[in-house]
């Protein structure tokens, strides 16, 4: 019997009430992150990626949004804690890096003493303990000569070196859980590399669970052990990385695979958008776009998701038993071979 | 350039635009008829002497003989040792008169600077938090109010109210009272009162407005997501960068109520303050006592602004000294 994981999220559903009706932007995702593990949730934009990972701290701003379902930290749901408690573990066990370090820092306030914040609202420490924390972590994460940046203005560090601040003071409690919301997004592709492995040796370092967000399938390669696949708020598909890259199963997957040339796609995009999330398609989510769909696709919600491989499984009709998934195309490891087929969607 | 420099740098600016300000004044009372030479002339006519020697006399008397860049250096040297002349109408030196203005000035100026300071950015802010709910349009409403009513207005009614028909206050400002006591203060409440009123509307407003865009920033999602209290977020990531905005609005607003409804208000309750005093120097036509009120209320305002150009850039780090 293996330890429970480290984070188990459960039909976690946010909502958002907006004037045009309620609109459902993550539609009972389940997924865990084990204790050093890294699991990256992988779709396109707007896709419920980023509101999912917010809701598992209630980042997400209440009202107008609500999250329901259970999210289980070491054993504690997240979601039926009050305030103060959540508070307690936000910053401390779980910490957070976001899409945009342009943003994401006070330009009142210097680079240290946001940093240093972290660590003084969660633990009773000096000015003096608090600054040598800091800057001992300013100096980790690859800022050079951390003792005087300590005492910069955001604005007087570059994009990369923000980003490398922001992790910094994402690690300033030591979190047993790091959330990277698209961290390299905004960056530029040498920067992105450099703080890919950052993280990476970090991770090692400091043996952090890693839920990393992305829409980028070559991030995924390098770093994830396992990898969940969203779609308008669903799961279409989650398994070991090697797994759903070798054999990706959801005609979603396979025809997200294509778009990324260094993965032997032929780099061209998916017909058609998603859905309006005030009111997504009946049965699965991705139907309306699928070259595959059939009348079983369009009725009766999300299908249940299957196991194809130890560890993946998918949210697929084709899969059923008594059905034969090869009428998706020969498992394509990636090739991209049949993006031809593909027909727009419903628009 | 730093920071020290650039602080030395604009307060020669505001030294040379006080000294621009002198300039113009002086050259405007330079064009203009000087009443006391009319005056002789008139009187040496009216008593069979001659009028033009008369005029010349009084000129003599009082220097205007002398070429206008002796007089500007006169002029100039005068208002920067703080000899401003002698207040006819007072028949004291127009310091003297104009520092027993302020010492009643100061006593409700004071009160209401600090109270607007301290309330309107709070509330603004508070207003923010609950964007569109009750309290945000009840503090909306009176920010308006405030805003819209002229003040001496609203103080003729408060003082009908309160001193006619409750009888609560008196009427007429009492000057024998000591400053700190409760009699200072509930005679002094009425006009503090109707001066926030007027300036916390404006101050409410901007406060509200701007920390509505901060509070929705990125970096409150990072504080928040660091495990800082609502409150603190506040405090230090919504409060402080809507501080900057406010500071031009803020410095504004007290200058302009300083400078003129100060005016009103001390006609209206009767208090013998400088704005008392500019108004009776007006009435009475006493040259120095104006001149000496205006260029007192003019420097202020050169270094009110000066005062808010230093905060502003103390309070946002991002703006650069270099160019300026």
């Amino acid at each position: 019997m293996t330890s429970p994981p480290l984070l188990e999220v459960e039909g976690l559903t946010t909502t958002f009430d907006t004037d045009g009706g309620t609109l459902t932007a993550v539609d009972g995702v389940d997924f865990s992150v084990d204790e050093g593990e890294t699991v990256c949730i992988v779709g396109e934009s707007g896709s419920g990626k980023t509101v999912a990972t917010e809701s598992i701290t209630r980042l997400v701003r209440e009202p107008p949004g609500r999250v329901a379902g259970t999210v289980r930290f070491k054993g504690r749901d997240l979601l039926a804690m009050p305030d103060d408690e959540l508070r307690e573990i936000r910053g401390d066990e779980i910490a957070h890096v976001f899409q945009n370090p342009q943003e994401s820092m006070n330009h009142c306030y210097t680079v240290g003493w946001q940093i240093a914040e972290a660590l003084r609202v969660h633990r009773d420490v000096s000015d003096d303990e608090a600054r040598a924390r800091a800057t001992d972590l300013l100096d980790r994460v690859g800022i050079a000569n951390a003792s005087a940046r300590f005492d910069d203005y955001p604005h007087e560090l570059s994009g990369g070196q923000k980003q490398r601040a922001m992790i910094a003071m994402a690690l300033v409690g030591d979190p047993d859980l790091l959330i990277a919301d698209e961290p390299t997004t905004a960056l530029d592709v040498t920067v992105q590399a450099q703080i890919l492995k950052l993280l990476d040796e970090l991770q090692a370092e400091f043996g952090m669970g890693v839920l990393f967000v992305t829409h980028d399938l070559g991030v995924v390669a390098q770093i994830a052990d396992r990898i969940v696949v969203m779609y308008a708020g669903k799961v279409m598909e989650r398994g070991g990385v090697l797994d759903v890259f070798d054999h990706p199963a959801h005609p979603y997957t396979r025809r997200l695979l294509d778009c990324v040339p260094e993965l032997g796609g032929d780099g061209g995009g998916i017909p058609g958008t998603l859905p309006d999330p005030r009111d997504p398609p009946d049965g699965c989510r991705f139907a309306p776009r699928c070259a595959h769909a059939e009348p079983a696709c369009r009725t009766d919600g999300q299908p249940e998701e299957i196991d194809v491989r130890p560890g993946q499984r998918v949210s697929c009709v084709h899969y059923r038993d008594g059905r034969d998934p090869s009428v998706l195309g020969e498992d394509p490891a990636g090739a991209g071979s049949d993006s031809n087929e593909v027909t727009s969607g419903d628009d | 350039m730093g920071f020290g420099r650039y602080v030395v740098a604009r307060t020669l600016w505001a030294a040379a635009v006080s000294l621009i300000i002198t300039t113009i004044t002086f050259l405007l009372l330079a064009a203009a008829p000087n009443p006391q030479v009319q005056e002789a002339a008139t009187q040496a006519a009216l008593q069979g002497g001659d009028p033009a020697e008369a005029a010349e006399r009084a000129r003599e008397l009082r220097g205007l003989d002398e070429p206008l860049y002796v007089r500007y250096a006169d002029f100039v040297r005068g208002v920067y040792t703080l000899d401003w002349g002698w207040a006819e109408s007072r028949s004291q030196p127009v310091t003297e008169a104009l520092a027993q203005g302020l010492y009643y000035t100061a006593q409700y100026s004071v009160p209401w600077t600090i109270l607007t300071v301290l309330i309107g950015p709070l509330v603004g802010v508070y207003s923010a938090a609950n964007m569109y709910s009750w309290k945000d349009h009840a503090a909306t409403g009176f920010a308006f109010f405030g805003y819209a009513i002229p003040n001496f207005f609203f103080g003729i009614i408060l003082l009908l109210i309160f001193g006619v028909w409750l009888e609560a206050i008196p009427i007429v400002y009492n000057t024998d009272v000591p400053v700190f006591s409760v009699r200072n203060a509930v005679q002094l409440a009425v006009p503090v009162f109707v001066l926030v009123t007027g300036s916390i509307g404006a101050i409410m407003r901007v406060s509200r407005n701007e920390s509505a865009e901060f509070q929705n920033a990125d970096f409150m999602k990072t504080a928040k997501a660091k495990g800082v209290s609502p409150l603190r977020a506040y405090a230090y990531h919504v409060m402080r960068p809507t501080l900057v905005p406010l500071s031009t609005t803020l410095v504004g607003q007290l200058l302009a109520l300083f400078l003129g409804s100060s005016l009103l208000v001390e006609v209206v309750f009767g208090i013998p303050g400088i704005g008392r005093v500019t108004y009776d120097a007006l009435i009475a036509q006493d040259t120095n006592l104006v001149l000496g009120s205006t260029l007192a209320f003019t420097f202020v305002a050169v270094v009110g602004n000066l005062l808010e150009d230093i905060v502003f850039t103390v309070l946002d780090p991002r703006i650069s000294y270099d160019d300026r």
